[in-house]
């Protein structure tokens, strides 16, 4: 009987012996880069959980990329899995680490792509070794310098933060700083979001403005979603917030809030600040698991020990 | 004697009428279709479904001038997603495409995404009719192909009736529960074992299939189907009560509810069949609780294909809106089986030492 006991007990541990899969709470977004510029921002991208592979989506860009991020999120990310991004026949190489990693793998893995883009249409395909998991979407956002443009504010944050009814985790908030947002005009925001669910009421607000209703509903494909707002008139002239509420969502992941605002005329000289990344927390293995356990083996030599 | 010139010069431009080819395909929706379903469509998703039309030139002519036309069955609504061939239209349900070019050997493909209706009432089939006009250097052609595809269910009655279903399988069971007094037969270390049993199936061993089940690919599954059997079978051999398997799926479902947050209240009926066929097969074996290896390999089986064919057959497309490729999902409770036959077979040996030691 031991001999079962210790099995069982050994059977039980090995989860806690090895690297949890269990990726935690992930990464609440953060503004990654700023600036101004006289231009515009693009985000576009597609287009679902399909299990494509290639999975390919394409990006009709202006001229003059200044900056941009390409992201692939993905889902059931675990050790050994890579994603190979090729643009426009330029492979870009393997990548096996995600940047954000949250819940039960569902991951993002971000590139910067400034120097890989050309004006006019682009081809960004990715291919991946993701045993029962793939790319969600393919999306890019880009800074692009249009002299004839008037002088636009831009932040683009981005994370990977799993609002959760497991974890209690009702809301996330990223607010977008400056003092410069004065004679300004049409403000947008885009935001896009992994995992949300038909029917089930999330909320998102800018500015304590309720944008929308249900956003994550699937509805850029399945599993995805991507919005673009237009929030001139909620604009303030120092910080803007952009929350979003999980509401009866049992999960729900915002990846990106990218906010551009259009100045009347020119306020300062155009910049653009990139920011330090911010890294995934370690991962860890669920409480309940743990107790689960404990509890079962403290059950089961009571149980033995009783009938001695 | 006098036809022979027309006969000869229609034998000699024969071949060049016959080389000029374009062959017209369509793959919908754009998935991975070793996991989902060709041309199936699903009522009521909240996105819109991509599809993408292949012209090929399979004959020696260069052709030219080509203008595609789809049109799109049902008034679905459309949309054209930015891809590398830029004159595409949608106007009344017709995609249009126009392509300058195309050399012999050589295929163009574009895409084009379309709705399905919100609901229907009972699987529909459809068409999209292409057709295609072409300038191949002697004169305009034609050329057409029709794309059959089938639009399911579930509208909201189907699912609403499933959800009534659930409700009425609890209602019964708790029904069945009160007027045979059968929780009253469980002492306290039943509902114990029973708890804890259904906490390591719901939450250690679902963590443990969630993290490492990629390590065996295909057959990750196993890693989930054989502790549940192994799990199910010591619950069987130490409570020995009627209606163990029903109690422990009931709670195995309570406590992912709780502990994962998973929303399947108004399924719970359905989950809970998984145990009354158990229990039914414990009855039907005169109350062998498992006591024989091979009863033990048949409860095992039973509840692990039932419970695979459930998740593929009914719950993803009635509640997810998926369908899965008929050889895949069929696979998958063919895995499910060994897993059911490998845990029965454990779980046997396991839950009789366990037996032997605590009771």
């Amino acid at each position: 009987m031991k001999g079962i006991v210790l099995l069982i007990s050994i059977l039980l541990l090995v989860p806690l012996a090895s690297a949890g899969e269990w990726r935690g709470e992930g990464t609440p977004l953060y503004t990654i880069a700023e600036g101004s510029i006289h231009g515009g921002v693009y985000v576009g991208g597609g287009h679902g959980l399909t299990y494509e592979d290639p999975y390919v989506e394409y990006f009709d860009l202006p001229d003059n990329i200044e900056y941009a991020r390409l992201y692939v999120p993905m889902w059931n990310y675990n050790e050994g899995d890579w994603v190979e991004v090729t643009i426009n026949e330029n492979i870009l190489g393997k990548k096996s680490e995600p940047d954000y990693v949250a819940a039960w793998g569902i991951c993002d893995y971000v590139f910067n792509v400034t120097d890989e883009l050309s004006p006019g249409m682009n081809t960004v395909s990715v291919t991946y070794h993701n045993t029962n998991g793939a790319p969600y979407s393919i999306v890019l956002v880009a800074v692009y310098k249009d002299a004839t443009m008037p002088q636009t504010m831009f932040w683009i944050a981005e994370g990977n933060h799993a609002l959760s009814e497991m974890k209690k985790i009702d809301n996330a908030e990223v607010i977008f700083e400056s003092e410069h947002l004065k004679a300004t005009t049409n403000a947008t925001l885009w935001t896009m979001m992994i995992a949300g669910n038909e029917g089930e009421m999330d909320k998102l607000y800018f500015n304590s403005h309720l944008l929308g209703e249900d956003v994550g509903r699937r509805k850029s494909g399945a599993y995805f979603d991507l919005d673009r707002w237009d929030v001139t008139e909620f604009v303030g002239t120092t910080n803007n917030t952009v929350r979003f509420e999980r509401g009866d969502e049992s999960y729900i992941h915002p990846f990106n809030a990218i906010l551009s605002v259009e100045y009347t005329q020119d306020q300062r000289d155009d910049y653009l600040q990139i920011n330090p990344k911010v890294e995934s927390k370690e991962t860890t293995v669920p409480v309940a698991v743990i107790v689960v356990m404990v509890i079962s083996i403290l059950f089961l030599v009571y149980m033995v020990r009783r009938k001695k | 004697m006098k036809h022979l010139p027309l006969l000869l010069l229609l034998l000699f431009f024969l071949p060049h009428l016959a080389a000029a080819e374009l062959d017209i395909g369509m793959n919908i929706p754009l998935k991975n279709k070793e996991i989902y379903q060709e041309n199936r469509l699903v009522a009521g998703i909240s996105w819109h479904e991509r599809g993408q039309v292949i012209l090929t030139n399979s004959g020696d002519e260069n052709l030219e001038n080509i203008i595609v036309s789809v049109e799109v069955p049902l008034q679905m609504d459309i949309e054209i997603p930015i891809q590398s061939l830029k004159n595409i239209s949608a106007d009344n349900n017709i995609v249009t495409a126009r392509i300058d070019e195309l050399g012999p050997g050589e295929s163009v493909s574009f895409i084009f995404s379309v709705k399905p209706p919100e609901s229907i009432e009972f699987k529909k089939k459809a068409s999209f009719v292409i057709s295609a006009s072409f300038d191949d250097g002697i004169g305009p052609r034609t050329s057409s192909y029709t794309h059959g595809i089938e639009i399911v269910p579930p509208p909201s009655w189907i699912t609403y009736g499933t959800v009534l279903a659930s409700i009425s399988i609890i209602f019964l069971a708790f029904l069945f529960a009160w007027k045979f007094k059968v929780l009253e037969s469980f002492t306290t270390i039943d509902l114990i074992t029973i708890a804890l049993l259904a906490g390591l199936i719901g939450v250690v061993f679902r963590w443990f299939w969630q993290t490492f089940n990629d390590l065996l690919g295909p057959l990750g599954g196993l890693l989930f189907t054989i502790p549940t059997a192994v799990l199910m079978i010591i619950a069987l051999q130490l409570v020995r009560k009627p209606g163990t398997a029903t109690l422990l799926f009931t709670v195995v479902e309570l406590v992912a509810l709780v502990v994962w947050g998973t929303n399947v209240t108004v399924w719970m009926g359905w989950y809970m069949t998984e145990g009354i066929i158990v229990d039914i097969l414990v009855l039907l074996f005169k109350k062998d609780y498992a006591d024989r290896r091979s009863t033990a390999i048949i409860y095992a089986v039973a509840r692990s294909a039932y419970a695979y064919w459930m998740f593929y057959f009914f719950f993803a497309p009635a509640v997810w809106k998926v369908y899965y490729a008929p050889w895949y999902a069929w696979g998958e409770v063919g895995i499910a089986t060994i897993g059911g036959f490998i845990g029965g077979a454990i779980g046997y040996s396991i839950a009789k030492k366990v037996r032997g030691a605590m009771m």
